[in-house]
């Protein structure tokens, strides 16, 4: 900077203060830059948390009931039904029918809801939402109970997602077909998602069993009991399966 | 430059480039973290959408596509504060099915962000807004289709500027508030460098009493305090070379007092001679005046020419017994009317140039004389010492005041001057006498009290037989 | 008259400087250091005081303060030539200065002139009935006033000043026709037969052979 000595003093500091200037512009310059550099060319996007694998979301149901969970949350059974038609109840029977012949559904739950479809003065609701249909039927026996059945299927491939049969059943005279671990070995075949390989399970007991993947972010469960037949596949996000995991370790 | 500016624009420097890349930094990260978070954001967003045209598309025919996504949007619109989602529908072969994207989005900007996938973003920036575009295929269909989202980012990098434009104003605050208080700081701590600049001005222009005042308990204190003790060797060595010179310009108009008046005398007296005839008793007094002078005169030269040659220091060192330079000395004043006597070591050997030595004794012992001693007795005693042999001179003669003793041994002083000169001394001896001693590594010391004597003595280093 | 004050330590010079006044008969009274000088201050008057500047004991300035309520003139006599020395010595009250060695007859022209110009001295001394004023290089007999040149009135102050003393013939060549004269001595005949004549003084200016010139002294 020998020619510096040579600049007079004000000459000099008008210099100096240009310098600063332009050092402080450099931010404003880099940042040019960059957003030249970014809009010229593709930004990898960052990998989403919780996101099914590329596998699971081969599997129709297991994508769909994911899609389901992410766009809803949840799905809201508390729909009042209006005055049940014998459509809806044959409907319902129909599809009980059909999970039986899969031979997941075990034979006294269709006795047991058939029952349900004679009483009087009962409501039934049907509706699609998302990709999924949903149907129920509920009525009040002579003592006042209230006895209902609701099945939820997908409605692309007609899979029951959800069977939840609240009635008295009678005692099942075959121990074996009634383990909800059994039913819900078949239920998953029934279901085609044997293709996940990561299903872990856990029994609650004598009346209930679960299990459930977490690359397809997929729960069942299965409870028979006295007064109470549930069967259903839901997704859950893989935090609520840890801690499932974590509950039942 | 200045010190202080040079502190202060490096400093200032340094600060500019840290706030700088620092703020560059900032910002940088700032808006990565932003774009980050548009793009999951965004992503997830176009999830859902995607999730809900899939599910509302199941099942349906090409041709109502459009329509449906058309209710998709008017629903969106109407329910979520983000505004209406802006998409591109894309069959086969890239025809468009359905399209809500503004104009500045061009139809190949959307064909490049097909192109680059799900796993990428493309950001593009038209008609001074910016846009984020993600595409996507939609899933469990029977046809392929794919999405093309598009999302307005002017805010952010709107804000991003904004950033920017805060902080180039913050940093040039900085810049300027450091700049002033570096700048008076700087000058604050260089104060000690101009005190001592004007200190050494003052120094090389002869004044004296030039010191510094720093206190500031760091290395200029120790630079202070050296150049004190500097100014004061500065201004010690000065005084000597002053006093020296005096000490010349003091011999030199006193040799030329003393050259001036006997050459008075032998001029005006033979000059009178020349001019006429004088009775005899003056042409006597005349001529004797003339003689007397003129020795004078000669005896003036060969002591100066002595002191001078002494000055050059060459001298013959010998072992010299000191009882024989005294016998010497006593046998070159055959005439004297005082008794000379010796006391002391008779065997002493004294390393010494033997002329030299004799010529002390004989000043000393003349001196000695001159002080006209109540006893008639001048006395030369030689003793031993711890420096080695002593060579004194004594007598009991009028002494010599205290204050005129330490200028006893300055050429040409003279004590009593008058009488002095009356017996032709011209104050050269003890000059002599002194230059001597220093010349065999003694000082000429002197003992005298008024009135009662005098002694005068040389330390000198015995010879080694 | 009062007598010169020769005050100088050094004899030779103070007995040369009385032998130099004495010739215009001027009285000498010397003193060697400045207490003897104080003294005879104190005692006599004096016309006019010789001073050496450089005196053992009391310094030569220093009497000065001694001398100057008198009202005595003084001149200084110093061998030391810087202009301090001579400035302070002036300020101090000296009315002149000769420095050292001095000539004896500058030092004889320098008091007769000061003495006459204080009026101490008659503006003119009569030498055997000729009238000489030396201001005016006038000579006149019974009021008739003399014509002389130049160099017959130096050659006269000459021999009236030595009178009574043989006058060598070169050095008093010397004295009036300076140095570097290319004249012969033989003006000097000349001037002394001229003067003789015009002076009427055939039988008191005579010469002395092999020797030089003479002016009788009166008794």
């Amino acid at each position: 900077m020998k020619f510096a000595r040579k600049l007079p003093g004000p000459a000099a500091a008008a210099l100096l203060a240009l310098g600063y200037l332009l050092m402080l512009l450099l931010p404003a310059g880099a940042a040019r830059l960059g957003d030249a550099k970014l809009l010229s060319g593709t930004v990898p996007r960052p990998v989403m948390e919780g996101q099914l694998s590329a596998r699971a979301q081969e599997i129709p149901l297991v994508y769909a009931l994911y899609r389901s969970r992410v766009l809803s949350g949840g799905e809201d059974f508390s729909q009042a039904g209006e005055a049940a038609t014998p459509e809806q109840a044959r409907s319902l029977s129909g599809t009980l029918g059909e999970l039986e012949d899969a031979g997941v559904l075990p034979g006294f739950c269709r006795e047991a809801a058939g029952s349900i479809f004679d009483l009087p003065g009962a409501l039934a609701y049907t509706g699609r939402e998302k990709g999924f249909v949903q149907k129920s039927y509920q009525g009040y026996d002579a003592s006042g109970n209230a006895r209902s059945v609701l099945v939820q299927q997908q409605e692309e491939t007609g899979l029951v997602t959800v069977c939840i049969l609240s009635a008295p059943l009678p005692a099942p005279d075959d121990g074996e077909k009634t383990d909800p671990e059994r039913i819900l070995k078949q239920y998953r075949a029934y279901l085609g998602l044997d293709g996940l390989t990561d299903w872990q399970k856990a029994g609650r007991g004598e009346n209930s069993a679960v299990c459930w993947s977490a690359e397809g972010q997929i729960y069942l469960y299965c409870t028979v009991e006295e007064e109470r037949f549930a069967l259903g596949a839901v997704s859950l996000p893989p935090e609520e399966l840890e801690a499932i995991a974590a509950g039942l370790a | 430059m200045k010190f202080a500016a040079k502190l202060t624009v490096v400093i200032s420097t340094f600060l500019c480039a840290a706030l700088s890349l620092g703020g560059s930094w900032t910002v940088q990260q700032n808006f990565a973290r932003v774009r980050q978070d548009l793009l999951r954001q965004r992503s997830r967003r176009q999830l859902y959408d995607r999730y809900a045209l899939e599910t509302a598309f199941a099942g349906q025919t090409e041709e109502s596509l459009s329509i449906l996504a058309a209710r998709y949007e008017a629903e969106q619109r109407a329910l979520t504060t983000e505004g209406a989602p802006m998409f591109s529908l894309f069959g086969e072969n890239g025809t468009v099915l359905y399209s809500d994207l503004p104009h500045s989005i061009s139809y190949a900007d959307q064909q490049q962000a097909l192109a680059a996938g799900e796993t990428e973003a493309t950001f593009l920036q038209g008609e001074g807004q910016y846009f984020l575009l993600l595409s996507t295929p939609l899933r469990g269909l029977d046809r392929p289709l794919w999405m093309v989202s598009a999302y307005d980012v002017t805010p952010q990098f709107r804000e991003r500027d904004r950033q920017l434009g805060q902080q180039l104003l913050l940093q040039l605050a900085a810049m300027a508030l450091t700049g002033a208080a570096a700048a008076l700081a700087s000058r604050r701590m260089t104060r000690p460098l101009r005190q001592l600049e004007e200190a050494s001005t003052a120094l090389s222009e002869g004044k004296s009493g030039a010191w510094v005042d720093i206190a500031s308990r760091d290395e200029l204190e120790q630079l202070g305090d050296t150049f004190n003790r500097m100014a004061g060797a500065l201004e010690d060595q000065m005084d000597l070379l002053r006093q020296e010179t005096d000490r010349q310009k003091r011999f030199v108009a006193a040799f030329t007092h003393e050259l001036k008046t006997p050459m008075t005398a032998i001029l005006g007296y033979s000059g009178m001679l020349r001019t006429a005839e004088l009775p005899p008793e003056r042409r006597l007094r005349a001529v004797n005046y003339i003689y007397h002078e003129s020795t004078r005169l000669e005896a003036l030269c060969r002591e100066l020419l002595l002191l001078l040659g002494l000055e050059k220091g060459e001298l013959q060192m010998e072992p010299v017994p000191v009882f024989s330079v005294y016998g010497e000395v006593r046998r070159s004043l055959p005439e004297w009317p005082l008794r000379l006597e010796w006391q002391g070591e008779q065997q002493a050997v004294v390393q010494a140039d033997r002329v030299l030595l004799a010529t002390l004794v004989r000043n000393l012992v003349l001196n000695a004389a001159a002080a006209e001693p109540k006893d008639n007795t001048v006395t030369v005693r030689c003793d031993r010492c711890d420096e080695g042999i002593r060579l004194c001179v004594e007598d009991r003669g009028k002494g010599i005041p205290a204050e005129e003793l330490p200028h006893i041994t300055e050429p040409f002083y003279r004590v009593d001057k008058s009488r002095a000169r009356e017996k032709g001394g011209n104050g050269l001896g003890l000059s002599i006498c002194a230059m001597i001693a220093r010349l065999h590594g003694s000082p000429l010391e002197l003992d005298s009290r008024e009135g009662e004597g005098t002694r005068v003595w040389v330390t000198l280093k015995e010879a080694k037989p | 008259m009062y007598p010169v004050l020769i005050v100088e330590d050094e004899a030779a010079i103070a007995d040369l400087i009385e032998d130099t006044l004495a010739r215009l008969d001027y009285p000498c009274v010397k003193a060697f250091d400045g207490e003897e000088a104080a003294t005879c201050i104190e005692e006599q008057t004096f016309d006019l005081i010789l001073l050496d500047v450089m005196l053992p004991g009391i310094d030569g300035f220093a009497l000065m303060d001694y001398i100057r309520p008198t009202g005595t003139p003084v001149i200084f006599l110093t061998a030391r030539s810087s202009v301090e020395d001579l400035v302070r010595g002036l300020k101090a009250g000296a009315y002149d200065y000769i420095l050292k060695p001095f000539a004896p007859e500058e030092l004889l022209a320098r008091v007769d002139g000061l003495m006459r110009h204080m009026g101490k001295r008659s503006r003119s001394l009569t030498v055997w009935g000729v009238e000489i004023h030396p201001d005016l290089r006038t000579a006149s007999r019974d009021g008739k006033p003399i014509g002389l040149t130049p160099r017959e009135f130096d050659l006269l102050m000459m021999l009236v000043t030595n009178r009574g003393m043989v006058l060598y013939r070169d050095t008093l060549f010397e004295r009036v026709w300076g140095l570097d004269s290319e004249a012969s001595t033989r003006t000097l005949d000349i001037h002394i037969s001229r003067l003789r004549k015009k002076l009427g003084w055939e039988h008191q200016l005579r010469s002395v052979p092999k020797v030089g010139y003479l002016l009788e002294a009166e008794r």
